[in-house]
């Protein structure tokens, strides 16, 4: 029987950082389902380096072989913890800016009041995130406030935002239908007026 | 796409939701490092694999029906 007990301490490791990118995980997945797909791979990898590992020890492999492969499925389980936080804000950042240009700020600002503290908020968390990757020995310092604090705290804003897009885009709709409608009036006056005037024309030449 | 198409997608907002939609691919896309087929595109989501599925499904009921007929 395969030996595991001179990797305890890299096992527990692993359990934490895998517990920690599935929370990520599921908060992301509220943003869309596409953006956990690289966080899902770096699982997918995390779960390869594990069996890989399990594969070499009960085969009595060598141990630091075994120890490196481990490590290497922590480091993944990492991985994606960040992955799902970059993905996510990137994405929350990606409908806002969509949503004032397909919908028009009007609207979304007559539907949402706290829209400029949900741009704050992803901005202060995008700009965190750039400063860990700016500065590698605070970058899982930078992470874990923004895995705790900043990202929940993003969600929770941005699911409010959600909430609000049935009316916003029907708000949108009626914006468009009323322009169109606009167009229309405004060039078939136009047509009259020249009519008009064309007629007229014709009326003085004649007498 | 049509012209008329894209107006009407238009007037019914729908090219918000297309947006977003795009916009999540580029995401995923973007952050899968390493993964080839993942950066150009190529995967599955939930809407999709149902619709294979939906697929395969009808596949095989067709499948059926033509056995049972010869």
């Amino acid at each position: 029987m395969a030996d595991f007990s001179d990797y305890g301490d890299i096992f527990a490791d692993i359990c934490r950082e895998w517990d920690e990118a599935e929370k990520d995980l599921k908060r992301a997945e509220q943003v869309a389902e596409q953006v956990v797909l690289p966080a899902i791979k770096e699982l997918r990898y995390a779960g390869r380096r594990l069996a890989q590992a399990m594969k070499l020890a009960s085969a009595d492999g060598d141990k630091a072989e075994i120890q490196k492969l481990l490590q290497d499925a922590a480091f993944n389980c990492h991985r994606a913890r960040h992955d799902a936080i970059d993905a996510a804000s990137a994405q929350i950042a990606k409908i806002l800016d969509l949503a004032c240009e397909k919908l028009g700020h009007d609207v979304v600002l007559a539907v949402n009041p706290q829209f400029s503290e949900l741009i704050q908020k992803v901005e202060g968390l995008r700009d965190k995130i750039v400063k860990a990757r700016g500065s590698p020995e605070d970058r899982d310092r930078i992470y874990e406030i923004v895995e705790n604090a900043d990202f929940p705290n993003l969600i929770e804003a941005f699911q409010k935002f959600r909430s609000s897009e049935s009316l916003m885009t029907k708000m949108a709709a009626e914006q468009r239908w009323r322009r169109v409608r606009n167009d229309i009036f405004g060039y078939i006056g136009i047509l009259g007026f020249a009519l008009t005037v064309i007629g007229l024309i014709f009326d003085f030449r004649k007498h | 796409m049509p012209l008329f198409r894209q107006f009407f997608d238009w007037l019914s907002v729908k090219d918000y939701a297309a947006a977003k939609e795009r916009a999540a691919i580029e995401t995923a896309a973007r952050y899968s490092r390493g993964n080839v087929a993942a950066q150009s595109g190529w995967f599955l989501d939930e809407a999709g694999l149902q619709k294979l599925s939906a697929a395969g499904d009808r596949a095989v009921s067709n499948l059926k029906q033509k056995t049972q007929l010869t």
